[in-house]
């Protein structure tokens, strides 16, 4: 599904420049979950960018289900991103001024076939749990349902790849965990997932950690026994709703 | 796009009103420019149409080499004796178009007397026809006759201001009045004409007949004007050409500083008494087009500050997929439709002020579409001009960069 192949990325330009990352080597096949470790400043969210096209490399090849990034103008690259990737990011970076389910269909807006997505917006929110919740803007919502918004957002053109640049980052542990148990739950239906994180808990729950340290893979390694977000969820002790 | 483009308007009102303003401005002056314009311009029709229909020409003696300026006809005195009863003969013998001739003198400040009364107005020595050509009405009495020409009588016809000034609440008609000391009979007044096109008096008149102006009263053969009625309105310019050829010939003139005589049409009054107001409207226009300019530029910066404040928003719509060209076309969407809101909200406030001026002041204004057409033409235009910097500034930021501000 994803092949790079000696990806390089280095910032700024005469005197001073930054080697983000060194000839990087990787393939992800479909299906499987990939986590992404590394401290801040490795490298990992400049390897997220270039998988996810918002961000091209200086040099080497990538190629996405076969196509090569490389030859694909803005245009292309957009309708790729647009229905191919679900992006979600640590921030949530929803439009703060848009409700749940307008946040959720913004993908459709910029989707080559036009169509009417609010059916699905509104099934794509009932599965993250926020059947409820369509109406209300972002400031409206706790951290953890925003996130849970913007996976929806991620879903609304049904990609194969998903890419989540420290999901659970801004989260408190059980949203945290409410986040993977949907990711997990993703993957599990089929879809190609990767997230970047720097916490090795999160990555556990991926079958496949890869770190990157100073811009350069030093070890990818599968989880025999990755953890069961679901099963943590529900032995966490339960929560006095707040009423 | 344009429900993405009104939703990020919609999102900060004060902001787009101050965009819309500039605009609203400069389209509202444009309207009203437009509106006073029509209606100085149709007020001017309507004056020359009672002043004389415009199937006539009319040729004018001259100093020669002076330019015809309207408002400032000269009398017997103030030409040259060299437009005569014989060209009149000429025009309609060799203009096979030429259905009326009439001849006419006049003289400036002519005294007259009535009793302990007296004024001075301008007097006219003029063919019977020439009422009718020059549309002159009764309002009580007679008009002068072929009679009247013939035997060269002491008659005449006031112009109304002319009877206010001799006669206050006396009854004129078959009075006799003093013209240059000459008993005259008054037999006819004529209807009020009000200001001609060029702003002269036409109710301060005298008029007897021609040939009682040249021999009894002043000794003059030459003419002052020769009005002229075709056959074929239709064909006036040809034949004001013919007319002009054959003057030019007959008085043998060979330039320009030699030209004794004007062929005037109708619509070369109105062009010439409609050019003090053009300058006021260029004038006015030029306001318009500086308030026009200023609005687009106030919409240009204030999107220039929009665009760095929504940079996550772009950030985010290209990380779900908008190309570089989405985001230029709702910035663009966004700009324009600001622009013709203010535009049409312009053009409403300039109709309104169309209905209102007249109420309120002598001006006289004229709605017409074609002020609509534009507004929303140039206020369109005006967005897209202004708009395509801040969305080629929105459309060329890094998707990266934009989704990690703030």
């Amino acid at each position: 599904m994803i092949e790079l192949q000696q990806i390089s990325k280095v910032y700024g330009q005469n005197g001073v420049t930054v080697h983000a990352l060194r000839d990087v080597d990787l393939k992800i096949e479909a299906g499987e979950f990939v986590a992404i470790v590394g401290t801040s400043g490795s490298g990992k969210t400049t390897l997220l960018n270039i998988l996810s096209c918002m961000d091209q490399p200086s040099s080497g090849r990538y190629f996405l289900e076969g196509v090569e990034i490389e030859t694909l103008d803005d245009v292309k690259l957009s309708a790729l991103r647009n229905s191919k990737i679900g992006l979600v990011f640590q921030s949530f970076n929803l439009l703060a001024r848009s409700t749940a389910q307008e946040n959720v269909e913004l993908p459709l807006l910029y989707a080559e076939h036009e169509s009417d997505g609010s059916k699905r917006a509104l099934e794509l929110l009932a599965q993250v749990g926020l059947g409820d919740r369509a109406h209300h803007l972002p400031t409206e919502m706790s951290g953890g349902q925003q996130q849970r918004v913007a996976i929806a957002r991620a879903l609304i053109m049904d990609p194969h790849l998903i890419l989540a640049d420290e999901p659970t980052g801004a989260l408190d542990s059980r949203s945290g965990l409410e986040v993977m148990t949907i990711l997990q739950r993703l993957n599990a239906e089929g879809r190609t997932v990767a997230i970047v994180t720097h916490d090795r808990a999160i990555a556990d729950h991926a079958r496949r950690v890869i770190t990157i340290q100073d811009g350069a893979i030093v070890s990818d390694e599968a989880v025999v026994t990755p953890r069961d977000a679901e099963e943590e969820l529900a032995a966490l002790p339960q929560e006095v709703q707040a009423q | 796009m344009m429900r993405v483009a009104w939703k990020g308007l919609s999102t900060n009102k004060l902001r787009t009103f101050l965009m819309m303003l500039g605009i609203i401005v400069g389209i509202t002056a444009l309207t009203v420019i437009m509106a006073v314009g029509e209606g100085t311009k149709s007020e001017l029709a309507r004056r020359a149409n009672q002043m004389w229909s415009q199937a006539h020409i009319t040729v004018f003696a001259l100093q020669p080499g002076a330019a015809f300026a309207p408002g400032h006809m000269a009398g017997v005195d103030g030409v040259p004796p060299t437009l005569t009863e014989a060209d009149a003969r000429a025009i309609t013998e060799q203009i096979p178009n030429v259905a009326t001739v009439a001849a006419a003198q006049a003289k400036r400040s002519v005294p007259l007397k009535y009793k302990a009364k007296s004024t001075d107005c301008m007097v006219f020595g003029v063919v019977p026809e020439w009422q009718t050509l020059r549309s002159y009405k009764m309002a009580d009495g007679e008009a002068l006759t072929q009679e009247d020409e013939t035997s060269s009588a002491r008659v005449c016809v006031l112009g109304p201001s002319v009877v206010t000034a001799l006669f206050g609440d006396e009854e004129p008609l078959g009075a006799t009045i003093r013209i240059e000391n000459t008993p005259f009979r008054v037999k006819g007044i004529a209807a009020p004409k009000g200001t001609s096109p060029m702003g002269g008096d036409m109710d301060n008149r005298v008029f007897m007949p021609l040939s009682t102006f040249s021999r009894r009263l002043y000794n003059v053969t030459s003419l002052t004007q020769i009005v002229i009625a075709l056959k074929d309105p239709s064909q006036m310019r040809r034949s004001a050409a013919d007319i002009e050829a054959l003057m030019m010939e007959r008085h043998a003139i060979s330039g320009p500083q030699d030209k004794d005589f004007s062929v005037t049409i109708a619509e070369n009054i109105l062009k010439i008494a409609g050019s003090s107001s053009r300058t006021l409207t260029i004038f006015l226009a030029i306001v318009a087009a500086i308030s026009l300019l200023v609005g687009g530029v106030v919409v240009m910066n204030i999107m220039l500050i929009s665009v760095s404040e929504r940079t996550k928003e772009i950030g985010i719509r290209r990380a779900v997929g908008a190309s570089e060209e989405d985001i230029l076309a709702q910035f663009r969407a966004e700009a324009v439709l600001v622009t013709l809101a203010g535009g049409l909200c312009g053009a409403l406030l300039g109709i309104g002020l169309t209905f209102a001026l007249p109420l309120v002041s002598k001006m006289q204004t004229a709605f017409s579409w074609q002020a609509l057409v534009l507004a929303v033409l140039f206020s369109t235009v005006i967005g897209l001009v202004f708009g395509i910097q801040p969305a080629r500034r929105a459309a060329s930021l890094n998707p990266v960069q934009a989704l990690r501000s703030e």
